[in-house]
């Protein structure tokens, strides 16, 4: 039905690059990230074992919700070519553009390989079996049969692997659409949307064995064989909403995108939103349930630091993280209004660090656990048992913001980099047209 | 359709289109003519079409979503009274309700009731199934469901009037304009659908009817056989014959040296208290004391002793008392309810420190606590057989005790009484 259908709108590529409007954040961004980690650093490195335990903790939390937009929007770029779907024409780009961040979240993952290099277990415990066995005798044994899988060298070798695939693909998928915008050959349409099936399983086992090896390892004994599905789908789901939140921003009167995207993509980057919240909802209740019904110790071990310990906060995950969005996103007026898609896609943005938090940080209790009975002196041990019951309360301080701020900073500064300096639109993208008249049934 | 008040020999005006965007063009002029009762026509859905014909939203959503909620409550009632208040059954320690596995059929519910709703509502809502539609009587009209696209005005919207609707038409790039003939056929489904409705809905009953007759009938006819493997399984039974085994049973005998649960023979001193067991068939009356084992088997260490007393404690105080005289809690309990004309029938426990018992030998106390004797029940299924021989020895301690002279009391402690 296209054949009657015409381009009214000017889609010449200077029309589209935000230049200064995004590039005078960057060096701001940058400097504001900065000096955050810095003193996250400083502070994290100086106060003693169980400071620097949270500090890697809390670093992972930041580290894993901001790697997981850029992986969201990659995974976006993949399911968007493989689907031909004509709609996203106009917002492709976009998550094109934030999977060049992908480069920066592997050297923002030097931290973690540091501490994993130096011996430090206090953040992954499998690093030194030996402090596990000083705790819980006998306990070694369970996480020395995984070290042919669990050490430093193979766990690097591992990240540098998932590290590669996402940034080549990324940049093989954004090269090629941006080189439609000089030539607008349609035959690169083809060649991305053979290229994204294969693309796909790449995709899908990397991000788990990803998300295994950074969240699922952190305590080495326990196991969930949904566990890669769970990140992907709150990964998917955040990136969602971050879009919603951008292109209602870039799409508004007076936005750079205005009359390119509109109520109808609203309402189509609602909907996904929508349906991973519900997706996230039903993959974490499922990892629930089964281990809520078995009852087995090994398996119940991690809810119970998460929900009994000190962390009442299983039912409050479902809550926040799924049934308020669930309710908030039913209507279709929520989704295609312009504007409404922001409360809840900061909404979403906020639970999934939230997510990221509850995965992370209770890993705290045990590893605190282990360095006690590893003290050298008396006073050492006594100082982290202290330590470990300050978490009573949700431990969200000063450490936590600093490393949110800095490496939200520089994913922010990664962003407006990325914005300033090319076109945001996929101007000759075939499916222009067809994206331009879209409707929703 | 058919009471025509405009007096027209039509019903109204079908104008044909080849594309959906000519269609979307002439909607969006017959929308802002202000029309009201028209319609489109399309072999498939054309997006934006709702707003060009400018229809309202409809309620749907609203009715689904009363629907849903109404799934969720009433899975969560029924969950909860099942579950917690009819019929409370504690499995494996479950809470007797919980959200977590109270979910998964909240969320069935919610989905069945939402969806059950959203299609009858929704048949409800466009006044389906309709049989008949006078639009059918336009030949052109076949096409609508490959091909071409249409639009109908209907003659008895208060604006339409002949001419001008004609001409609007026309004005919209239509292929065709043509008048809808006035429709004669029956309003009424045809009489044979009548009467398969009433027969069918007779029919029903049949089955329900079954089940009220045979809810409290008896019958003295074998039962039906519904699940014919389940009820006869392809399964030898005992005393079968079978080709399988050399011995031709279907019965395999125990491996040798198996011992089933109460038939252990091994010593009849040490597991009965006795010196043979053919005692043991004897009423108690009947035995005499040189049929028991005189001494307890085990050691007379002072962990023994209190396990004893631990034991004795546990099992044998409440009842005989902590020194054995027979004042137990209960048996206090018991001559207080007596007091008060209750506890009939009541026998008082043995004090058991008197010469009598004092004289027995110890297999034959060991009999008497793991078989009972008279109205105290046996209790060697719950006490083990040394935990049994310690309380006996710790009888002893206590019998000695009650009986103690002062000669019993070392020279060296006699000034502390």
């Amino acid at each position: 039905m296209s054949h009657t259908m015409e381009i009214t709108q000017d889609l010449s590529p200077e029309k589209f690059v935000l230049g200064a409007r995004a590039g005078r954040w960057v060096s701001k961004f940058a400097g504001i990230g900065a000096i955050a980690l810095a003193i996250a650093i400083v502070l994290g490195l100086t106060g003693g074992e169980a400071t620097t335990s949270r500090f890697l903790h809390a670093y992972l939390t930041s580290y894993m919700y901001f790697t997981s937009i850029c992986l969201g929007a990659l995974f976006f770029v993949i399911i968007m070519q493989v689907t031909s779907a004509g709609w996203s024409a106009t917002t492709r780009r976009i998550a094109e553009l934030i999977t060049m961040n992908l480069p920066l979240m592997a050297v923002m993952s030097l931290p973690i390989l540091a501490s994993v290099f130096m011996g430090n277990a206090t953040l992954f415990t499998w690093v030194d079996p030996h402090i596990v066995d000083n705790a819980k005798p006998g306990l070694s044994h369970l996480i020395e049969t995984k070290e042919a899988y669990l050490n430093p060298t193979f766990f690097t070798i591992r990240l540098a692997i998932y590290f590669l695939i996402w940034i080549g693909v990324a940049n093989w998928f954004r090269k090629n659409s941006m080189a439609q915008d000089v030539s607008g050959d349609p035959t690169l349409t083809n060649r991305m949307k053979k290229f994204a099936a294969p693309a796909i399983p790449l995709f899908a086992l990397s991000i788990t064995f990803f998300s295994l090896d950074m969240l699922m390892s952190l305590d080495p004994t326990w196991f969930s064989t949904i566990f890669g599905v769970y990140y992907f789908a709150g990964s998917f789901g955040v990136f969602m909403a971050l879009l919603g939140i951008l292109s209602n921003k870039l799409g508004a009167e007076g936005g750079i995108l205005s009359g390119f995207i509109r109520d109808e993509y609203f309402h189509d980057i609602g909907k996904l939103t929508f349906a991973f919240v519900m997706f996230w909802g039903y993959i974490a209740f499922s990892q629930y349930i089964l281990i809520w019904y078995a009852n087995i110790p090994e398996e119940t071990a991690w809810y119970h630091e998460r929900e009994n310990l000190y962390w009442g906060h299983v039912g409050v995950l479902f809550a926040l993280r799924f049934a308020i969005p669930f309710l908030g996103l039913m209507s279709k007026h929520m989704k295609r209004v312009p504007g409404r898609m922001i409360i809840f896609g900061g909404w979403i943005m906020a639970m999934h660090y939230y997510d990221m938090f509850f995965l992370t940080m209770p890993s705290q209790i045990q590893s605190l656990g282990y360095l006690e009975a590893n003290a050298a002196t008396p006073e050492a041990a006594e100082a982290l048992a202290a330590a470990a019951h300050s978490f009573e309360a949700m431990p969200f301080g000063l450490l936590e913001i600093l490393c949110l701020v800095g490496i939200g900073s520089i994913f922010c500064a990664g962003v407006a980099h990325a914005f300033s300096k090319n076109t945001i639109l996929a101007v000759r993208d075939p499916r222009m047209t067809e994206s331009l008249h879209f409707h929703n049934p | 359709m058919d009471n025509n008040q405009n007096d027209l020999p039509h019903l109204g005006l079908l104008a044909e289109y080849e594309t959906p965007e000519a269609l979307m063009a002439a909607a969006e002029k017959v929308r802002d003519g202000g029309y009201k009762r028209w319609d489109t026509h399309t072999p498939f859905p054309v997006h934006g079409i709702d707003e060009a014909m400018g229809i309202k939203n409809t309620i749907l959503p609203w009715i689904v979503l009363g629907a849903g909620a109404a799934g969720t409550v009433t899975a969560l009632v029924l969950q909860y009274w099942t579950n917690a208040v009819a019929y409370p059954f504690l499995i494996s320690g479950k809470p007797l309700f919980s959200w977590v596995p109270a979910f998964p059929v909240t969320f069935e519910l919610t989905v069945l009731f939402a969806g059950v709703t959203t299609l009858f509502a929704m048949l409800g809502l466009n006044r389906l199934p309709r049989l008949h539609n006078p639009l059918f009587n336009v030949k052109r009209f076949a096409r609508a469901t490959q091909d071409r696209f249409f639009l109908a005005i209907d003659s008895q919207d208060p604006l339409f009037n002949d001419s001008s609707a004609k001409a609007l038409l026309a004005g919209t790039g239509a292929s065709a304009v043509e008048e809808v003939p006035d429709d004669n056929s029956a309003t009424t489904p045809p009489m044979w659908m009548l009467q398969a409705f009433v027969a069918f809905a007779f029919l029903t009953f049949i089955p329900i009817g079954i089940i009220v007759g045979s809810w409290k009938s008896t019958s003295d006819k074998p039962a039906w056989h519904f699940v014919w493997d389940m009820d006869f399984q392809e399964s030898y039974r005992t005393g079968e014959q079978v080709p399988l085994f050399e011995n031709g049973m279907a019965m395999r005998a125990p491996v040798e040296g198996t011992i089933a649960t109460g038939e252990l023979f091994a010593s009849s001193s040490y597991f009965r208290g006795v010196l043979d067991d053919e005692t043991l068939d004897k009423a108690q009356a009947d035995r005499s004391a040189s049929e028991y084992v005189e001494f307890a088997p085990i050691a007379a260490t002072r962990p023994t002793l209190e396990r004893g007393q631990e034991r004795f404690a546990i099992y044998c105080a409440p009842c005989h008392g902590d020194s054995g005289y027979g004042d137990g809690i209960v048996a206090e309990r018991a001559t207080s309810l007596i007091a008060t004309g209750g506890a009939n029938g009541w026998v008082p426990p043995t004090n058991v420190t008197t010469p009598v018992i004092a004289s027995q030998p110890d297999g034959q106390l060991f009999d008497s606590i793991t078989n009972g004797i008279r109205n105290m029940p046996g209790y060697g299924k719950q006490i083990s057989v040394d935990d049994r021989w310690a309380i006996v020895l710790y009888l002893r301690a206590l019998q000695r005790g009650a009986n103690a002279t002062i000669d019993d009391v070392p020279q060296s402690e006699r000034g502390g009484l």
